[in-house]
């Protein structure tokens, strides 16, 4: 079918635990979308995540139907995976939660490359240590 | 209860940390509109989704973050349930030495542009914090109803909702649908044109493939208004999986299948539908006569005013006559035939 975009939202939600509150109520009811068929949907798709925060695009069409495609895990979920911390910090410039090799964060940018402009590996590399800076963990260059 | 959505601007670089800064505060849940990303799936070259240029000038160059808060009758309780549950006396601190509690909008939006400015110190955050506004809770789960209602697609053919009681006129058949993740709700011209033709045309003895054919709607139509066979067809599994729980709701014996048009069970139909893309059709044209009986229709619709011409085009190439044109707003449908 023909399929004319008229919408679009990426919700950050919890794998297997989605509900029509917010954010998925205000974002998909001002489109019309069948919010109990999305957050059924939604559940079953990432029940074997359960625990994970997955980003998930929906598109929303011009007969108020949708699709949706889930996205790799957000940065500082890797990164908090990576130096085996449950959060950042939240005094980052003072309080430092961690430390991480500049490679990992290289690692996490070969993840990551897929979702985001960066050009090419090493530009990614650099946005991931920004924000790993920006959680308190210190990036160690090696 | 009520909810404080509280709206930034910031850039790609800086969303995932803004997004976590946010979820450590206690967001009930956070929704991220990056321009970007919907280009990508637009302009993605395999890409059936197509959006007006106004439509993506109106998402603009920033990434546009909204978080919620839930604000009960004595304020915002910031940080994570379970940092909630693991200090009940409500004492201790959590991230970022805020205190467990209960606070004001006012401290809350502090506490957010403070933050931000701090994750300005490590990326390029752009406008930071840009406003908030009050949302009232609402049954969601059924609120997005209020879109929908019983809807007359054809003079024979009524689409009705589950949750709504449909009683036909006498020769009137309908097509209970609820709105979902396969297109096809009825409610678009491209869809409508096809049901028209469908009504207008369909005989007793019709075989009918529908390629494309997402919810499985105008399958199903065929189907009530007496062709004999009808098979449907869709590359997206997903598709197939909601047409083949509408053809059961319908009690209808459509057969659905993912696939393309190689993938086609019989040599030969007597109706091909194609609701697709205008790219699409031109693509699958001069393959539809092998498998179309002597003076079978082609019945073509999704194509945008700009690419109308280029479809006629193929068709007239592919050996095809038109034998009825239709247009509603910017869509063109147009039913062929082929006389070999």
């Amino acid at each position: 079918m023909a399929k004319k975009v008229t919408g679009y939202v990426k919700l950050q939600i919890p794998a297997g635990k989605a509900t029509p509150a917010p954010p998925v109520g205000p974002a998909l009811g001002q489109h019309g979308v069948n919010i109990a068929q999305f957050v059924k949907e939604f559940n079953e798709r990432t029940a074997k995540e359960v625990g994970m925060i997955i980003p998930v695009i929906i598109t929303i069409f011009a007969d108020r139907t949708y699709s949706f495609i889930t996205k790799t895990p957000p940065v500082p979920v890797l990164l908090k995976k990576a130096c085996n911390i449950e959060s950042g910090s939240g005094k980052p410039n003072k309080d430092k939660v961690a430390k991480i090799p500049f490679s990992e964060c290289r690692k996490i940018a070969q993840i990551k490359i897929v979702d985001t402009n960066a050009s090419d590996i090493e530009s990614c590399a650099r946005m991931v240590a920004g924000t790993a800076r920006s959680m308190g963990i210190v990036v160690i260059d090696d | 209860m009520r909810w404080i959505e509280v709206t930034i601007e910031t850039t790609q670089d800086a969303s995932d940390a803004v997004c976590e800064m946010l979820a450590q505060l206690g967001a009930d849940g956070i929704a991220v509109c990056d321009p970007q990303e919907i280009k990508d799936i637009i302009l993605a070259p395999d890409s059936l989704s197509f959006a007006d240029d106004a439509f993506v000038d109106s998402l603009g160059i920033d990434v546009n973050i909204r978080a919620y808060f839930a604000e009960f009758f004595d304020g915002i309780r910031l940080g994570s349930k379970e940092e909630e549950y693991s200090n009940p006396a409500g004492v201790g601190q959590i991230y970022g030495k805020i205190a467990i509690g209960v606070h004001t909008l006012s401290d809350v939006l502090a506490i957010i542009s403070g933050r931000i400015v701090e994750i300005g110190e490590f990326l390029p955050v752009g406008k930071g914090l840009t406003g908030h506004r009050y949302v009232a809770d609402e049954d969601w789960a059924n609120s997005w109803k209020k879109y929908y209602d019983i809807l007359s697609i054809s003079p024979r053919v009524v689409i009705c909702p589950s949750w709504e009681k449909c009683v036909p006129k006498e020769g009137q058949a309908v097509v209970m649908l609820d709105p979902g993740s396969a297109f096809g709700t009825g409610t678009h011209e491209t869809t409508s044109m096809c049901a028209e033709w469908i009504d207008e045309t369909i005989q007793k003895d019709d075989i009918v493939l529908d390629l494309g054919c997402g919810s499985g709607i105008l399958s199903i139509i065929a189907e009530k208004l007496g062709a004999s066979s009808v098979e449907a067809i869709d590359i997206d599994r997903l598709a197939v999986d909601v047409a083949k729980e509408n053809c059961n709701r319908n009690q209808s014996n459509v057969l659905c299948h993912a696939g393309e048009l190689k993938d086609a069970y019989r040599n030969s139909y007597s109706i091909i539908i194609a609701n697709i893309v205008a790219e699409v059709i031109i693509s699958i044209a001069p393959d539809i006569p092998a498998l179309l009986s002597d003076g079978g229709r082609f019945m073509v619709s999704g194509i945008i005013d700009s690419k109308a011409d280029s479809v006629i085009e193929a068709c007239f190439h592919a050996g095809f006559r038109i034998l009825d044109a239709k247009q509603k707003g910017d869509w063109h449908a147009y039913l062929f035939t082929h006389t070999t």
